[in-house]
């Protein structure tokens, strides 16, 4: 693709200096958990990557993936990664509309087929395919249309990922994960709700520099989705000693101790929110004072309730175990009652014997 | 995609937990009612001393050891002591635990820190040891115990070990370590009314009949 501009070039008209660039690849590496030795690596996979053509998929979202990308600071060097690459369709953004968008994400198919690469935020619904379609194309047709040409799929959001808020129970469209449909590409996770937006772009600095990074067991990148959040968190300590928050507006809270009696989901969630942080590194939720509702993981709609500590059951154990009293004391009457009946009634059997008795039977 | 370990822990704090609760305390509740109905035969002669004052007596004064007996049986008495109140202290003062009793009965109290829970887990897990080396250690003791006894050795270990293992990460998914730990204790709740563990509502009863007993006879129990 020689007439394509090279990342080298967009950053010289960008302004973006040679020494800013390598700060952004070492401060990429050291995110990414890679070794010092790999940041020429990507500084020269990153200055020779040729822009490539990205098709981002739009389903049952609710665009908050995409919103939270948009606030990568610009003009920071992510926001520059994210211009550099050719983002060839895009709904939400991109001018076009109508069969003018569709004819845009065709001409990119034709054009960079096997090579393109295509972002997916939202689920999709199979139940019936009617229930979200764009231009008339249901989201299923589009999905499998645009994959079958494409280099590798990166799923944005926990919809995507593992079907998210319209996968939750009773799931009304039979919303599913991108990888529940496409079986013969690599896809790569970044569940979130949304992602944190440097951890996308990070992503997609990685695939163009060193491809496909290494993948957890449910797809997503390690070097972000490798620690529990609880390891993390700066609120740790209170946890360790003993000190917790019972309430939003009590001493704990205000003291800023740990949140896990309000339900908090950081040990059993994987993200890189307690140390990328969200807002070019201000805050994130726990230190916001809210519990971690564990946004990375599948099915964290359905996972018990938010507010609900981990330890606490999530059934409805408190009718059953009163049912179970009721019913145990019951049978203990019965059972009681019908051992004093057998023995009455052994009693009233049993027959006096006396040593007459036992010689006439010898 | 599921995740696995979650789903596990999600079944074992959900329908799993709630059978366990159910046969937990139906069967806790069903045994006590039974023995209280089946009674005993009413002592028709006057008392010679106080049944009920000793019955109350005892109940607490049987918790310390006989004379003599520390020194004869140091590892049963010293290990029980260890095992049952460092068991007691992570179960009760370890925060997540806590959160429990709140969301059951809405009362709560202060949670200790980490390495008291730990320490007190450690310690514990070292007397169950402890003990069970000298049940298989003593020829009289081993031919005594009964499978039963091992069983219930290793269902009040395994909630230990389970849950030491998932807050510390030694080894495997912490998550699903967090999952064996619920279904652990699931087990150990499933056995209570139909093993010796039963002991921890009983002793109270049986304490008391003997402390009657005694006392009727005009003895100090």
């Amino acid at each position: 693709m020689p007439n394509k501009p090279m990342l080298k070039d967009l950053m010289k008209t960008h302004g973006v200096s040679r020494r800013a660039f390598m700060k952004y690849c070492a401060s990429l590496a050291s995110v990414m958990a890679l070794s010092p030795a790999m940041v020429p690596r990507i500084a020269e996979a990153l200055e020779n990557a040729p822009r490539t053509s990205v098709i981002w998929l739009s389903f049952q979202e609710c665009t908050g993936c995409t919103e939270a990308i948009t606030r990568s600071h610009a003009p920071t060097i992510e926001d520059m990664i994210f211009n550099a690459i050719s983002l060839d369709y895009h709904h939400t953004l991109q001018a076009a509309s109508g069969h003018a968008a569709e004819e845009a994400r065709e001409h990119a198919m034709k054009e960079h087929w096997g090579e393109y690469l295509v972002v997916v935020d939202g689920s999709i619904p199979i139940k019936d395919p009617g229930y979200s379609t764009i231009a008339g194309i249901s989201n299923l047709d589009m999905l499998k249309d645009t994959a079958a040409g494409a280099a590798a799929i990166v799923s944005v959001g926990t919809c995507a990922a593992y079907g998210g808020v319209g996968h939750a129970d009773p799931n009304p469209t039979g919303a599913v994960a991108v990888s529940e449909i496409i079986k013969d590409k690599p896809i790569i996770n970044v569940p979130g709700c949304p992602p944190i937006p440097v951890v996308m772009t990070g992503v997609l600095a990685h695939f163009l520099s060193l491809g496909i990074p290494e993948l957890d067991e449910l797809g997503r990148p390690k070097a972000f989705f490798g620690n529990a959040i609880h390891d993390r968190c700066y609120r740790r300590p209170f946890y360790d000693k003993g000190l917790f928050a019972n309430g939003f507006d009590d001493e704990g809270a205000k003291e800023g101790w740990c949140l896990y009696k309000l339900g908090c989901k950081g040990p059993t969630t994987k993200a890189a929110c307690a140390t990328v942080k969200w807002n070019n590194g201000v805050s994130f939720p726990i230190e916001a004072g809210h519990p971690c509702l564990g946004c990375t993981e599948p099915d964290f709609w359905d996972n018990g309730g938010f507010y609900k500590p981990l330890s606490v059951p999530s059934g409805d154990y408190r009718r059953l175990g009163l049912a179970a009293v009721a019913g145990g004391a019951a049978a203990g009457v019965a059972g009681g009652l019908l051992a004093k009946a057998t023995k009455a009634k052994a009693a009233k059997a049993h027959e006096t014997v006396d040593a007459h008795d036992l010689e006439k039977s010898s | 995609m599921n995740n696995e370990a979650f789903d596990l822990l999600m079944w074992a704090r959900g329908p799993a937990f709630d059978i366990a609760i159910i046969i937990f305390l139906g069967g806790i509740v069903l045994r006590v009612v039974e023995i209280l109905v089946l009674g005993r035969k009413k002592d028709m002669a006057p008392p010679k001393g106080n049944p009920v004052g000793q019955g109350i007596r005892t109940v607490f004064s049987r918790t310390s050891p006989p004379e003599g007996l520390v020194k004869f049986a140091p590892i049963t008495y010293i290990g029980g002591y260890i095992f049952h109140i460092g068991f007691f202290i992570a179960f009760f003062f370890f925060a997540p635990h806590i959160a429990l009793f709140e969301d059951a009965f809405g009362i709560s109290w202060p949670g200790w820190g980490r390495a008291i829970i730990e320490g007190a887990t450690a310690l514990a897990l070292l007397a169950l040891i402890a003990l069970f080396y000298t049940r298989i250690s003593d020829p009289i003791r081993r031919s005594l115990t009964t499978f039963d006894d091992y069983i219930v050795l290793i269902l009040s270990a395994l909630p230990l070990i389970t849950g030491y293992v998932a807050v510390n990460k030694l080894f495997g998914d912490p998550t699903f370590m967090m999952a064996l730990h619920v279904l652990s204790v699931n087990a150990l709740l499933i056995a209570f009314p139909f093993t010796k563990l039963m002991h921890a509502v009983t002793f109270v009863m049986a304490r008391y009949y003997n402390g009657t007993i005694q006392g009727r006879k005009g003895a100090e129990s």
